[in-house]
């Protein structure tokens, strides 16, 4: 029950940041899943490296997911449409290449969290906590989102998804600031995606996930990508690629 | 001689991302829909015949032929139950977000009906060309399935654009993509080149899945990346041209061996990314986004 619920309120965070970029100005961004390793990986690292508290740590991390969205954010938006798209598909193959070959991220195998969002005596009250604080980023990021939206940069980026039927020179002498809006977009949609990472318990989410691929039942552990179908004998090649397939599959199941 | 063995690899693999993005090229031209299916295809066909064979212990030729008819009997029952709702009744449905979301989740079924089917291990389907590595110049190796894919991606990127460029019919096909109601106005019919090509390019896949699995191996996750990287692949050629998306395919699996010889074999993948997006912010009308870049 727990992990169901988790799974649903996690798919809700994310989805609220995907709502605004694909649903309202209609462009496809293919990264949400980055920033979910930027949360999970965040916290892992203040949690084990600094004693930080996972709470207060997601705090921070989620300041500095917002950072690394709005620079992201402004490289990325050069592109537009297919370009766009294309160049957010390359930032998760970038960083799951990068994190699996990592050690002191913990490369392939990921990252052990120490403690919980929520700490109790029971493991009930613990997931508890959880569920609650959860529901509680899901509000914040549901309520943040639609306020943006019903305020003026919400209209601008209603024009830019070409809801309102113009051409671009014209959403520019409009007052549209096409690119601007554009990066405003990308920074409301991965934030909510680094959320479910630290906010909504999703270090063990994604945990759990690569659990599931591997077959093995391992501790709790932070990955970016996901695991992988390990089979004996297989060749280094066809290993390579078993790690890369399930990562990507990982990364889509993210996206969709 | 380190930098040929590197060439060759690197051809072979490129040449896998070559074939996948002549397939996704040839039909987001006749349809504007991008074809994210496109490797699932390659993995289901690599692994039936793999489970045929060696598990039911059919003929090599009887496993392919009928796995290449289920396959485009699949294809025809896909484009006529959900394409054609989509795409031909009263509210013909475009834009960016239909140009991806049509066949992502076909590659969600297939992968889940190959997990029932033939379990989550490894396979291949057998080597068509069997024996030991072909050597040239001393030193030079290449794997016999390397031909076999080296010469299924020249020559199936040469017919495609060969197709289009020259021929009545491909013209007619291309510009079902180009303007629908148009095509339809002098006669054309979008409905049956979206359904010719979506079966052609899926049989194709299929059958390159078959000759590029010995080399790489299968499980019923490997559509993704085969899928990701022709979409990568086609990207770079422009998303409409086949001849282009070969080369750029081709490129792109150069650029990996090089830079995983050279450079790092640990980052060369990573870097090969990064290399890549930045070429799409710097200069996106010259590598064919032009229809993408809004301003």
């Amino acid at each position: 029950v727990r992990s169901v619920f988790v799974l649903a309120f996690t798919y809700a965070i994310v989805t609220a940041g995907m709502a605004v970029q694909i649903g309202f100005s209609q462009q496809i961004v293919f990264s949400q899943s980055v920033f979910m390793g930027v949360g999970a990986y965040g916290v892992a690292l203040l949690n084990t490296h600094w004693n930080i508290p996972s709470l207060l740590g997601a705090l921070i991390v989620m300041l500095g997911a917002g950072l690394v969205a709005l620079i992201l954010g402004s490289v990325v938006t050069r592109a537009a449409g297919l370009a766009l798209a294309v160049v957010t598909l390359m930032l998760p193959l970038i960083a799951v290449g990068y994190i699996s070959s990592a050690n002191y991220l913990g490369g392939s195998v990921g990252m052990p969290l120490t403690s919980s969002l929520w700490n109790a005596a029971t493991p009930e009250a613990i997931a508890l906590g959880n569920g609650l604080i959860t529901v509680a980023v899901v509000g914040a990021v549901v309520f943040v989102c639609s306020r943006m939206l019903s305020s003026d940069i919400g209209l601008e980026l209603y024009v830019l998804g070409g809801s309102v039927p113009a051409p671009t020179p014209s959403r520019s002498s409009a007052g549209c600031l096409v690119r601007a809006n554009r990066g405003t977009a990308v920074g409301l949609a991965y934030q909510p995606g680094a959320a479910p990472g630290h906010g909504g318990h999703a270090v063990q989410f994604v945990g759990e996930l690569a659990r599931v691929d591997r077959g093995d039942p391992g501790p709790v552990r932070a990955r970016g990508g996901g695991g992988g179908d390990r089979e004996e004998g297989e060749s280094r090649r066809g290993d390579h690629r078993a790690s890369s397939i399930a990562d990507t599959r990982a990364r889509w199941c993210f996206q969709a | 001689v380190k930098f040929g063995n590197l060439l060759i690899a690197g051809l072979v693999t490129g040449s896998i991302y070559a074939v996948f993005a002549v397939c996704v090229a040839v039909w987001y031209r006749v349809s504007n829909i991008l074809n994210l299916a496109v490797g699932d295809f390659a993995m289901f066909c690599a692994l039936s015949v793999d489970y045929l064979v060696r598990v039911e212990h059919w003929s090599l030729a009887a496993a392919i032929a009928a796995t290449l008819a289920a396959v485009g009997i699949f294809a025809a029952a896909y484009d006529q139950v959900v394409l054609r709702l989509a795409q031909d009744g009263p509210r013909r449905q475009e834009g960016i977000v239909i140009t991806f979301f049509f066949t992502f989740a076909l590659a969600f079924f297939i992968d889940g009906v190959a997990k029932i089917l033939f379990g989550t291990q490894v396979h291949a389907a057998p080597a068509l060309w069997n024996g030991s590595s072909l050597t040239f110049g001393g030193d030079l190796h290449l794997e016999r399935a390397g031909v076999l894919v080296l010469g299924c991606a020249v020559i199936s990127g040469a017919m495609f654009a060969l197709y289009i460029r020259y021929t009545l019919s491909g013209k007619a096909m291309a510009a079902c993509g180009e303007n629908h109601l148009g095509a339809r106005i002098v006669g054309i019919s979008p409905r049956q080149y979206r359904l010719i090509i979506f079966l052609v390019t899926a049989v194709l896949a299929a059958i390159f899945g078959i000759v590029e699995s010995p080399i790489t191996g299968c499980t019923y996750l490997s559509g993704a990346t085969i899928s990701l990287t022709g979409f990568i692949a086609a990207a770079y050629g422009g998303f409409q041209k086949p001849g282009r998306a070969l080369l750029a395919g081709l490129a792109i699996g150069v650029l990996e061996a090089l830079l995983g010889g050279y450079v790092s074999t640990q980052y060369g993948d990573t870097l090969m990314y990064a290399i890549l997006a930045a070429l799409v912010l710097a200069r996106p009308r010259a590598l064919g986004f032009e229809s993408a870049v809004g301003g």
